[in-house]
């Protein structure tokens, strides 16, 4: 690259970016959270009883963060949380750590690369966003004052939802468990620890859905933690998600109250066949991924997922929104006919979705005309359903500007913030210390 | 030609014959012709197909029709095309391999397997001004002598029984039966039966085990598009060795089975595309005749938006891929898409440009909901589109005005 | 139409050849080009998303050829005459700032040109 950037940096104006607020200038100073929160790092291991504490959060209310309560914090209203958001490790080392002695000590186990994708964009950088490369080489989405400074102060973004994606689907079930479950504690020491000082972060329970038994250990395990607010599988699964096998993890995360969310991942290999054999080039496999979730759904559905946990619900990231519609319409046509071969179902398909159902932006749909999309989200028939989404820091972020523009008034607080609020109890406002 | 329709209350005479108007629409609107761009003639019974194969293959196994893997939990026939016989023993009847090669033309047979009744059905009682018959094979099988041998007896069969006899008014049009996996094969039977004058496109399965825009496949589809003929892409009702019906593996019951399996074509289609096929093959039409128009902007919106950052990967596409569906794409009507609602539904064929890319299909003898009945409460140039103007223009006919049944 | 106003940036031998500079003018910024004697001034702010598109990559792209046996082949093209957009990767004719994908699309450009060894941008 052979950018030299202005002498100046750029005006304060041109890095609000596009969702500009009128005080984002207020949110410029990145500060790094103070020696001794930094040093008070959660570990599910210490806390007592499984008593969570956040540092610092002493006796004060659950915005309470280290720093906040300085002289001059800012409160302000969320108005824009990001359903999709990737911290990464700096490197595979820094994963590692928290891996147990059996996989971390052997030589052939431990070394997993963190990116084996078959599949890749033509963008030259093999996934994320150009500009989101700290300087010193580490991991896209792995610094993070840079990662801060792009989604919260360019992007506007208020509350992010961290997705942890580098570790993909494995052939043998407990090692890809193993890494999900040092990702967690990786998250819980860094991005939801001492990187969270704002408390702008949730995070969620990656878990190796092949195997539900350890799956469930592991919702276990951070079910009480307070910025854990969901459960992430990969859809890569080679059965669809309404099966029986998969009705553990179902109904931990019901039982704790914490959605499911299902996001693509980078699993190589017989996972990515379609029904008629395998694509030959990103641009033809790229917009089929929402086929996955399609299947997912319509196997939640189906299979009574939503009878059996009446609180269940799945969040289905990075497959788009306009599927959605004409899938229930598809299955409410068959029902007409079929009924009698699901007679678990009480309510005809299409009438889960509001309840049960979420979806998330990124990568909005492109349409030549923004009513296209609008009715197509519309006939969803609820609007409690659609979640914006960046997918910061993957190359085909959406700003969250333009994903504005192209809703409809009526949607956008819903889609933009309130969705997202409700589903994860987000606190209605944030505090921005600024000492 | 029907003026029916003026007393909003009153029925059709024949179910889908007439033109019925949304409740409380003062004007009737002209009656349309209809054309029925899908209907499956099928075999009397499992081994009237043996009597058009050569002898070293004849007595070969192979698989009857039926969906074994995913059993339809009701007939999916249409229960007055079931000729004298139970639903459920023909049924079984089809998925058969008794070699009983003794058929008499009043006999018991199976649903959609009797031209004169056929007719009857989808072209005096529904109106049609002509059907395209799309004959089944036997899905995907291991061995491609049998299955070679199977669409060279189907495409025989198809014109004795069918295209020849008694269809002198030209009605009925065909699909030559090909094998893409064989493009050897394949080329022939083009090359046989290409000159029929009833014939107006290769038929190959939806099931294949590569999407069907890679190069092996480019002859077949060079062949077709230089004899003028579309090229249909069909889901078999058999099991073989085809891939698991979703990207996901095997749902477990039927309807799941039955609300993905005609989407395999988005795969066809996004392949077809990226790799440049409708760039090279100018003249190529491809009518997918499963349905699936629901899902063909979601796709095709994610696909115009992922194009331009990958143009580099794939250079040969000259266009953004929602620019190559009014040229090359058509798609069949099916009664498990759109919405209930029928402003939602002129609503939603403007978005999935229904005008230019939907063809109605009755699917015959398979069950279908009154599809046409739907579309004749649209607005005039889509309805008239959907009906029969957009297979007209595809399959190059001279329609009749409507027919309606006696 | 409003005035254009007209910016002194710097001496034109502070872009490197075959590179770029961003300044901090105008609303978004401008990214001036270098080829040669040729500059060419492109607003840095991507039509699409909102990126920061100078910042993106000075490439080529790959076009079709003929090749042998009358068949066509991928060739790498215009070498340094490509910006690829950051985040998205769009393609940008840095000499147009039309996209190779819809010519409608285009980064607003600004006229740009030297005096006495001084680069001025109009905006």
């Amino acid at each position: 690259m052979s950018t030299v950037t202005g002498v100046d940096a750029e005006s304060a104006e041109q890095a609000k970016g596009v969702f500009e607020r009128p005080d984002a200038a207020a949110e410029g100073a990145f500060q790094r959270p103070d020696a001794a929160a930094a040093g008070a790092l959660w570990r599910p291991d210490a806390a007592a009883e499984g008593a969570f504490q956040r540092p610092g959060a002493a006796a004060e209310g659950a915005l309470q963060r280290p720093g906040t309560a300085a002289a001059g914090a800012v409160e302000r209203e969320v108005r824009l949380v990001d359903s999709d958001v990737h911290p990464s490790p700096r490197s595979f080392a820094e994963l590692i750590e928290y891996l147990p002695d059996r996989w971390r000590k052997d030589p052939c186990l431990s070394r997993v690369e963190f990116d084996h994708s078959v599949y890749l964009p033509a963008n030259q950088t093999g996934g994320p966003r150009a500009d989101s490369f700290p300087a010193d080489g580490s991991a896209a989405g792995s610094d993070p004052e840079m990662l801060e400074r792009q989604l919260f102060v360019e992007a506007g973004v208020d509350i992010g939802i961290l997705l942890p994606v580098a570790v993909p689907g494995m052939s043998n079930p407990e090692h890809e468990a193993a890494l999900k479950s040092a990702t967690n504690s990786w998250l819980a020491d860094t991005w939801l620890g001492s990187y969270n000082r704002e408390g702008r972060y949730r995070g969620s329970i990656s878990v190796c859905a092949g195997l539900p038994e350890l799956a469930v250990q592991e919702i276990e395990r951070w079910a009480e933690h307070p910025d854990f607010v969901q459960v992430l599988i990969d859809p890569y699964l080679v059965d669809p998600l309404g099966k029986p096998q998969y009705r553990p993890i179902f109904a931990a995360a019901e039982r704790h109250g914490l959605p499911v969310a299902v996001h693509i991942n980078r699993t190589p290999g017989p996972v990515l066949l379609s029904p008629v054999g395998y694509p030959s080039y990103f641009a033809e496999f790229h917009p089929l991924y929402a086929m996955s979730y399609v299947t997912h759904f319509v196997s939640l559905i189906v299979e009574g997922a939503f009878e059996r946990f009446e609180s269940l619900k799945v969040v289905f990231v990075e497959g788009g929104v306009a599927w959605i519609a004409p899938m229930m319409w598809r299955l409410d046509n068959l029902y007409e006919e079929l009924r009698a071969e699901v007679p678990w179902l009480r309510r005809r398909p299409s009438e889960y979705v509001a309840d049960h159902v979420r979806a998330t932006t990124q990568p909005l749909e492109e349409t030549a005309k923004h009513a296209d999309l609008c009715d197509h989200i519309a006939w969803i028939g609820s609007e409690d359903v659609v979640m914006f989404s960046s997918d910061y820091p993957h190359w085909d972020f959406d700003n969250p500007g333009e994903v504005l523009r192209r809703l409809t008034p009526e949607m956008q607080e819903h889609v933009m913030a309130r969705n997202g609020i409700e589903l994860y109890g987000l606190p209605e406002t944030i505090r921005l210390g600024d000492a | 030609m029907s003026s029916e329709g003026t007393d909003p209350a009153r029925p059709s005479i024949i179910a889908g014959a007439g033109p019925v108007q949304p409740s409380g629409a003062a004007n009737p609107g002209p009656a349309r012709p209809l054309v029925d761009a899908c209907v499956h003639p099928c075999v009397r019974e499992p081994d009237e197909l043996r009597a058009f194969m050569p002898r070293a293959l004849s007595e070969r196994f192979f698989p009857g029709l039926g969906r074994h893997f995913y059993p339809a939990p009701v007939s999916e026939f249409r229960a007055d095309a079931l000729l004298g016989g139970a639903a459920s023993g023909l049924q079984q009847n089809l998925g058969g391999t008794k070699s009983s090669r003794e058929l008499g033309a009043n006999g018991p047979g199976a649903p959609g397997s009797d031209p004169a009744t056929l007719r009857r059905h989808v072209l005096e009682e529904a109106g049609a001004s002509h059907a395209v018959l799309v004959p089944l094979t036997r899905g995907l099988l291991p061995d491609r002598h049998v299955v070679n041998a199977i669409c060279q007896a189907t495409n025989q069969w198809l014109v004795e029984r069918w295209l020849d006899p008694d269809n002198e008014d030209g009605r009925l049009r065909g699909s030559i039966r090909v094998n893409p996996a064989d493009p050897e094969h394949a080329l022939r039977e083009i090359e046989r039966w290409s000159g029929h004058p009833a014939m107006v496109q290769v038929a190959v399965p939806l099931e294949s085990h590569a999407p069907y825009g890679q190069s092996h496949f480019q002859p077949v589809w060079e062949a077709a598009a230089a004899c003028g003929l579309k090229v249909a892409v069909v889901a078999e009702r058999a099991n073989g060795v085809e891939f698991a019906p979703t990207p996901r593996g095997f749902p477990t019951h039927h309807i799941e089975f039955v609300a993905q399996k005609p989407l395999a074509y988005l795969y066809h289609l996004a392949s077809l595309m990226a790799e440049g096929v409708f760039d090279r093959i100018r003249g190529l039409r491809v009518v997918f005749c499963d349905g699936g128009i629901d899902m063909l902007m979601p796709i095709v919106w994610r696909f115009d938006a992922g194009w331009r950052p990958s143009r580099s990967e794939v250079p040969w596409m000259g266009s953004p891929p929602s620019a190559y569906l009014a040229e090359h794409v058509r798609l069949c009507s099916s009664a498990q898409e759109g919405p209930a609602d029928p402003q939602a539904l002129a609503r939603w064929l403007e978005i999935a440009a229904g005008e230019q890319l939907l063809m109605y299909a009755s699917h015959y003898p398979f069950r279908q909901k009154r599809l046409a009945d739907r579309f004749r409460q649209l607005p005039d140039a889509v309805a008239a589109a959907v009906l029969s103007g957009n297979a007209g223009d595809t399959y190059g006919l001279e329609l009749l005005a409507a027919h309606v049944g006696e | 139409m409003p005035e254009t106003v007209r910016e002194r940036l710097c001496r034109s031998e502070g872009i490197p050849d075959g590179g770029v500079r961003v300044f901090p003018v105008g609303r978004f910024g401008v990214g001036i080009f270098r080829r040669g004697e040729r500059f060419t001034a492109l607003s840095n702010r991507c039509p699409h998303a909102g990126a920061r598109v100078c910042e993106g990559w000075i490439t080529g792209t790959v076009e079709l050829a003929a090749g042998e046996q009358g068949k066509q082949t991928m060739v790498w093209a215009r070498d340094g005459e490509i910006l690829r957009c950051p985040w998205h990767g769009w393609e940008f004719e840095i000499e147009s700032g039309r996209t190779l994908t819809d010519p409608s699309r285009r980064i607003k450009r600004y006229d740009v040109h030297v005096e006495e060894g001084w680069l001025y941008v109009e905006l």
